[in-house]
């Protein structure tokens, strides 16, 4: 074990407060390429890491950001959370909606607060769903002294080292928070009434039943108002009454997200994106930060969903990959049912600020999964023009594996693995983000540090999608249509290293193509050496060491993960997983020491051309509103929270408006009433404007920094994806009208389905995919 | 599933499930093809797909379901394939009102998108919640028929109706084909992970 170990003190060292003379921050995301290992709280720290949440150089600073992330966080949850009283509630209920004093006819809060329960349900829905068959879930998180969520009895034991003395009601974000289940409350209320079924939480969790809901919250606020007299009666009532599950931890997240984010709101994916990352969190080793892990997850999974939020917007399904720039860029026009009144009934319209993204963005699905089958066209064109011939097209498919970024196509612990390498792929998106105001494809090639052309954003995820094409390609060319749609619905390949494997060949490839003859780095450099792990895996198997892999196994990728000492007491379903792991992986059983090559600290091997994360605090603002602020390196309450508000400002506004169109909502087929869609850049501003005023959260802090938040509101409003700030005019409204027509398949024709049979339902798609090929080719 | 791959087969049938989120789509379809229910199934994201060979009359019938994602934002993908679908099951929840007041721009939504004439079923899942349904049979009936429409209730979980509905529509397709377009080529058979024959799509939709 001794590699292993060595492994994990390097990683160890590279994570300490003290920065590693030997190792930027270049060098790290690739040694977490290759695979974190799962030992001690390494996992999350690097997560936190990589996705610029802790940034790699200023740990000094990790304190505080940490600190004051978590106490923004906590803020959300008081204010954002927060119900109206059990007596405004039922003047609501009656329908005496205008009664309210904060409220006007136009944009009533307890119209809002309605709306907004169709959104919290339609979570509430998905969240008890998220990963079903893994028990963690519907587990209590455990009580804490850290966490103002998880409030433990001892409450605020004094600990010098986390609690500072803190001067300000502002800073004292570690009391407990009385209103922290309020979010569920309301769902009880709405599910009491039974108008739409009683869903309640005490009848989905056999551990609540036998607390009413109307007690066991009254006991909550009670708890709350006596912060650090009224513990809770953890011993015997430790199953949960009071307590969350951690589900519900993802609800809340979920449900502040969507309110932060109004252009997105919440979309069937996101929870299983945010399963990993709260997995990962809430099984730190360490306690005060598993005690935070619901404010991390919040974070880190806001930066990720940044970087993938394209994926979730509907509008950008069509968004082609045109040639380069906004005049130039194509958008389809064909369109399903374009001969039956297209965009009427349930087609909801594009937003004037959909369409703007629409102009300025190419990463959504139908680009994602363009960018898949043109690797795969490039990398087996056999396998490509069978699926051409079949009809099989990547939105079967494709579709989910990134929009859920593969959670759903292996299991958690794979999947984590899987995502040691993506989001270590995905830091350099992160340190370099994009320039929206370009007009640029994000999809346009760069050169990255090591010196191969890096074919987009997260391009590591395309090639792990098209390695699992590949991997499987013997049995999908042999297959039908049927069989292989359901063999890509249900992924065959349940051990992630092999496909792995392909995706690491793939990149060194890409590599070696790009590199110029001449060698671009001395052999001896870090890089090579890691690039090059294949041929290291060449020689531990000459040696023997790998003897055990099977007939026909791909160089397996070493598992750390696998070779884990000792498994935590929480990771228990994790740790039983990870034998079966082991079990089917070849290498295991074989010392670790196969990944010497790779790890072995070698402060002489500096690469030469590392890239240095700079501090990127501006650049990173622009990419959405509310999370970038949230990793502002310059924390001060003044900024961040002029940040904040100013995505506030824009979410509330935004997310009330169109909530209350009906755009928000997804599953509620109110889907666009033929009243849904106007320019809403009118409106927005005055709802926002009687909505921020009903807020006092909102209004404080707004109020105090409207003239800072003012410049930053506009500046974000540029330069955030999702701004409605495009004012109509008559080009952009034709734009507009055939932006709603815009498909990424055109819909099939009687000619199209001459190809087989089983072909049919969606034989035409492939036309549309063939001549979008054709286009990427020759663009 | 490995039983539905080896069978020939003498038509083909697509058929499309649609309803709000959370109706119960999957574990109707997952009780019709694999004879088997989970109360916690992950959400569809996309579309998704089952088999199951049916005898119909003397005939065996491919059925080739597709199972979509409620949520408006996956609309792109689902209505894609609306078009070339032959019937389709509208699903509601009859513990949840509104999924039901949606089956309304559900059917528009088909107007829309689908083939002319294509076969449509409406379909009252979770029906063994007895104490939580808010949608009666009346009313299920009711709606049915002012679209002129086929009406089952049904339980995934208890395994109601789940088989008459998909019967009963792949039964009307079957009609409909038989009277209104000519006899198809017999099917040979696809055995296992062989490739399907590939010439038989004959008017039966996609017009």
């Amino acid at each position: 074990m001794a590699t292993y170990k060595e492994r994990v003190s390097l990683f160890e060292r590279l994570l300490g407060l003290e920065a590693p003379a030997d190792y930027d921050f270049e060098r790290f995301r690739q040694l977490c390429y290759q695979g974190i290992p799962d030992h001690a709280g390494i996992r999350p720290k690097c997560w936190k890491i990589l996705l610029n949440y802790m940034p790699f150089d200023e740990r000094s600073r990790w304190p505080d950001i940490l600190r004051s992330q978590r106490t923004l966080y906590y803020t959300f949850v008081k204010e954002l959370i927060k119900n109206p009283s059990l007596e405004e509630l039922e003047n609501a209920k009656k329908g005496r909606i205008d009664d309210h004093p904060l409220s006007d006819a136009l944009d009533s809060k307890w119209q809002t607060y309605f709306e907004e329960l169709r959104v919290l349900e339609q979570i509430d829905k998905d969240v008890r769903r998220t990963l079903p068959d893994f028990a963690f879930f519907q587990l209590p998180v455990p009580k804490t002294r850290y966490s103002p969520l998880h409030r433990s009895a001892e409450s605020i034991a004094p600990d010098s080292e986390v609690q500072k003395p803190s001067t300000d009601a502002d800073l004292k974000p570690f009391s407990p928070i009385q209103s922290r289940r309020a979010l569920f409350k309301r769902l009880e209320h709405l599910y009491a009434d039974d108008q739409f079924g009683a869903r309640s939480h005490a009848h989905q969790i056999p551990t609540k039943a036998s607390v009413s809901p109307g007690s066991s919250n009254s006991q909550i606020e009670k708890d709350g108002d006596n912060s650090t007299e009224a513990p809770f009666e953890i011993p015997e009532k430790a199953e949960g009454d009071e307590g969350d599950l951690h589900w519900e931890a993802i609800e809340r997240i979920l449900f502040i997200y969507a309110k932060l984010n109004p252009g997105i709101g919440y979309v069937q994916g996101m929870n299983e994106i945010l399963g990993p990352l709260y997995y990962v969190m809430a099984n730190d080793t360490d306690e005060e930060s598993r005690a935070h892990a619901e404010a991390d997850s919040f974070f880190t999974f806001t930066i990720l969903m940044s970087e993938f939020r394209d994926h979730f917007i509907r509008s950008l399904d069509n968004v082609q990959p045109g040639p380069r720039g906004m005049s130039t860029r194509s958008i389809s026009m064909t369109s399903i049912g374009s001969d039956k009144s297209p965009g009427g009934g349930m087609v909801r319209k594009a937003s004037m600020g959909e369409l703007a993204m629409e102009l300025t963005s190419g990463n959504g699905i139908g680009n994602s999964m363009a960018r898949l089958m043109k690797r795969l066209k490039r990398r087996d064109i056999e396998l490509w023009k069978d699926f051409q011939v079949k009809g099989i097209h990547a939105a079967f498919f494709s579709f989910r594996w990134l929009t859920c970024l593969l959670t759903q196509e292996f299991a958690l612990p794979d999947v984590i693995q899987l995502w040691d390498s993506i989001l270590a792929d995905l830091a350099t998106d992160i340190a370099a983000p994009s320039s929206p105001g370009s007009a640029q494809p994000d999809d346009s090639p760069s050169r990255t540090p090591e010196g191969y052309l890096r074919e987009g954003r997260f391009d590591f995820l395309i090639d792990v999608c098209c390695a699992m094409l590949i991997c499987i390609r013997d049995e999908l060319l042999q297959g039908s249509f049927a069989d292989n749609v359901r063999m890509l619905q249900n992924y065959p390949i349940s051990d992630v290293d092999i496909v792995l494997q392909k995706a690491y060949a793939f990149r060194e490839e890409q590599k070696e193509a790009a590199q110029p003859r001449g060698q671009k780095y001395p052999p001896g450099t870090h890089f090579t050496k890691i690039l090059h792990r294949t041929d290291a895996f060449k020689r531990e198997q000459e040696k023997g060491i790998a003897s055990a892999a099977g007939p026909g196994a791909k160089p397996p990728k070493v598992l750390w993960m696998n070779l884990m000492t000792k498994p935590e007491p929480m990771r228990n379903p994790f740790a039983q997983k990870n034998a079966n792991t082991s079990s089917r992986t070849p290498i295991v059983g074989s010392p670790p020491s196969t990944v010497k090559p790779n790890i072995k600290p070698s402060p002489n091997q500096h690469a030469t051309t590392t890239m240095k994360k700079a501090p990127q605090a501006p650049s990173q603002i622009h990419k959405s509103a509310s999370p970038p602020s949230t990793r502002s390196p310059s924390v001060q309450p003044a900024t961040s929270i002029g940040a904040v508000g100013g995505s506030l400002k824009e979410g509330f506004s935004g997310f009330f408006n169109r909530v209350r169109k009906g755009s928000i909502l997804t599953s509620e087929a109110t889907n666009g009433p033929p009243t849904a869609p106007q320019p809403d850049k009118p409106a927005e501003t005055t709802t926002s404007a009687s909505l921020v005023k009903g807020l006092g959260f909102m209004r404080d802090r707004i109020a105090a920094s409207t003239a800072a938040v003012g410049n930053a509101v506009t500046k974000l409003g540029q330069t955030v994806k999702t701004p409605p700030a495009v004012t109509p005019t008559a080009e952009n409204k034709k734009q507009l009208e055939a932006a709603q027509e815009v498909v990424w398949i055109r819909p099939p024709s009687e000619e199209d389905l001459h190809v087989d049979d089983d072909y049919g339902v969606v034989g035409a798609v492939e036309d549309a995919v063939k001549v979008r090929g054709e286009e990427i080719v020759s663009g | 599933m490995a039983t539905s791959k080896s069978a020939s087969y003498d038509y083909l049938i697509k058929l499309l499930l649609i309803g709000d989120s959370g109706v119960g789509k999957s574990c109707l379809l997952l009780r019709f093809s694999d004879d088997s229910f989970t109360p916690s199934f992950i959400t569809t994201i996309g579309i998704d797909f089952k088999i199951r060979t049916i005898e119909l009359d003397g005939k065996r019938i491919k059925l080739q379901i597709w199972d979509t994602a409620g949520q408006e934002r996956f609309r792109t993908i689902t209505t894609a394939y609306y078009r070339g679908a032959m019937g389709i099951l509208l699903t509601y929840d009859v513990t949840d009102e509104r999924s039901f007041n949606n089956i309304r721009n559900w059917i528009r939504n088909i107007e829309q998108h689908a083939s002319e004439g294509v076969n449509k079923i409406l379909v009252g899942n979770k029906c063994d919640m007895l104490e939580k349904k808010v949608i009666s049979k009346e009313q299920g009936q009711a709606l049915a028929d002012e679209f002129k429409i086929k009406f089952l209730e049904t339980s995934a979980k208890s395994n109601i109706g789940v088989e008459e509905a998909f019967f009963t529509l792949a039964r009307d397709i079957k009609k409909r084909l038989i009277d209104t377009a000519s006899e198809k080529p017999e099917k040979p058979s696809g055995v296992t992970v062989n490739p399907e024959p590939a010439n038989r799509q004959a008017g039966c939709c996609g017009k």
